[in-house]
C-alpha cells in the first residue's frame, strides 16, 4: 500500500513537472518571439534605438530564462539561441541592418521549433 | 567533471532508490518486465551520467515513468490473472509422468542440452529420474523427481527430528542485532548471560549466532577486540 502511494506522488510530481515544462516553454518562447519581433519591426521601420533597446532587452530576458529551461531542456539547443540573440545587439549598433534582421528570423525560428519540441504532438511522439 | 560527478551521485541515489521501491527480488528471479524496466533504468541513468550537455531531468523523468509503470503493472498482476498471464506468461510443463514434451521443447526453444544443463543445476543428472519439470516464468527450472529416487527425508524414515526454529546472527562484528533476537526468541539479558558465562565481552564477538531452543555458536574476533 505504501509503493501505491509513493507511485501516485510520483506520477503526480512527474506529470506536473511535464505539463509546468511544457507550459514555461510556451510561455517564454511567446515572450521572447513578440520581443524579438518588436526589434525587427523597429528596424525595418528605421527606429535604431528601439531596435537596440529591444534586442537588449531579449539578451537579457533569454538569459533569465534560460537558467529555468537548461533544467529540462538540451543545453546545445539553448545555447545556439544564446548565440543567435548575443550578436543581435552589436548589428543594430553597426547598423549592419540586413544581418540583423536575418538573425531576427532565424531566432523566431529557433524560438518556434523550442516551443514545438515542448508540445504533446503525434510529429515529436513519433 | 565536477558537475559529472555531483551528477553521478545524484543518478546513484536515484537508481538505487527506483529499485528498492521496485521491491526486492534476485536478478535471476526477475520476470520479464523487471527485466527490461532495470535494464532501461541503468541506461537511462547513464546518459546524463556521461553527458552533461543533458539536463539531469531527462534521465529523471523516463525512469520516474518506468517505476511508476512497473509498480503498477506489478500491482495489476496481483488483481488480475489474465494480466499477469499476458505480462509474464504461463509455467510450462516439459517433463511430464516422465515424460518429454517435445512440442512444450520447442515452442520455448529449449534444446535437450539446456534442458540437461538445467537439470545437472538442480543436481539430476538423469531424465529418467524426472517425474516432472517446469520451466517457470521468470525461465528457472522446478524438478520434482520420481518417488522412487527421492532422496528420504526425516518424516518418511519416522526419525523423530527435534524443532530448533530459527538459527539467526545475533552478533555481527561486536554488534547485537535486536532484530534477529526477536527472530529467535531471545533478549540481550540471554546474549549477556551467554557472553558472561563464556567470559566474553561483546567487542570481541566476531560472530553469533542462535535459535529459538537457546542453543548458540560464538566466533572470536582474531586479535581481540
Amino acid at each position: 500500500m505504501k509503493r501505491m502511494w509513493a507511485v501516485l506522488v510520483l506520477l503526480a510530481l512527474t506529470l506536473t513537472i511535464s505539463v509546468l515544462g511544457a507550459r514555461h516553454t510556451r510561455a517564454v518562447t511567446l515572450q521572447m518571439e513578440r520581443t524579438v519581433q518588436e526589434a525587427k519591426t523597429a528596424q525595418e521601420r528605421g527606429d535604431e534605438d528601439t531596435a537596440l533597446a529591444f534586442s537588449r532587452k531579449a539578451v537579457s530576458d533569454w538569459r533569465d530564462a534560460h537558467r529555468v529551461l537548461c533544467l529540462y531542456m538540451l543545453h546545445d539547443r539553448l545555447e545556439d539561441i544564446d548565440q543567435t540573440l548575443a550578436v543581435l545587439p552589436e548589428l543594430c549598433q553597426d547598423e549592419q541592418r540586413e544581418e540583423f534582421l536575418s538573425e531576427c528570423d532565424r531566432s523566431l525560428a529557433q524560438f518556434w521549433y523550442l516551443n514545438e519540441s515542448e508540445l504533446l504532438t503525434l510529429d515529436n511522439l513519433f | 567533471m565536477t558537475i559529472s560527478f555531483v551528477r553521478t551521485l545524484l543518478l546513484y541515489i536515484v537508481v538505487v532508490a527506483a529499485v528498492r521501491l521496485m521491491g526486492k527480488r534476485q536478478i535471476s528471479e526477475l520476470q520479464t518486465s523487471e527485466l527490461v524496466v532495470t535494464l532501461l533504468i541503468s541506461n537511462l541513468a547513464s546518459v546524463p551520467m556521461e553527458d552533461t550537455a543533458k539536463p539531469l531531468l531527462s534521465g529523471l523523468i523516463p525512469i520516474a515513468v518506468l517505476v511508476i509503470s512497473e509498480i503498477t503493472a506489478s500491482g495489476a498482476m496481483l488483481k488480475i490473472p489474465a494480466f499477469r498471464r499476458v505480462i509474464c506468461g504461463r509455467p510450462v510443463v516439459v517433463i511430464s509422468h516422465g515424460k518429454l514434451q517435445q512440442t512444450e521443447m520447442k515452442s520455448l526453444r529449449m534444446t535437450t542440452d539446456d534442458l540437461c544443463e538445467q537439470l545437472r543445476q538442480k543436481d539430476v543428472f538423469s531424465v529418467e529420474d524426472v517425474d516432472f519439470a517446469i520451466v517457470e516464468t521468470n525461465g528457472k527450472l522446478s524438478v520434482i523427481k520420481k518417488p522412487d529416487k527421492e532422496q528420504p527425508t526425516a518424516g518418511p524414515l519416522g526419525v523423530a527430528q527435534p524443532r530448533k526454529g530459527l538459527e539467526t546472527v545475533v552478533i555481527s562484528d561486536g554488534v547485537v542485532s535486536d532484530f534477529a533476537l526477536s527472530l529467535c526468541c531471545q533478549d540481550r539479558k540471554w546474549v549477556s548471560d551467554v557472553l558472561d558465562s563464556k567470559g566474553l565481552i561483546l567487542p570481541e564477538v566476531f560472530l553469533m549466532t542462535a535459535d529459538e531452543k537457546g542453543d548458540y555458536f560464538i566466533v572470536r574476533k582474531e586479535g581481540g577486540a
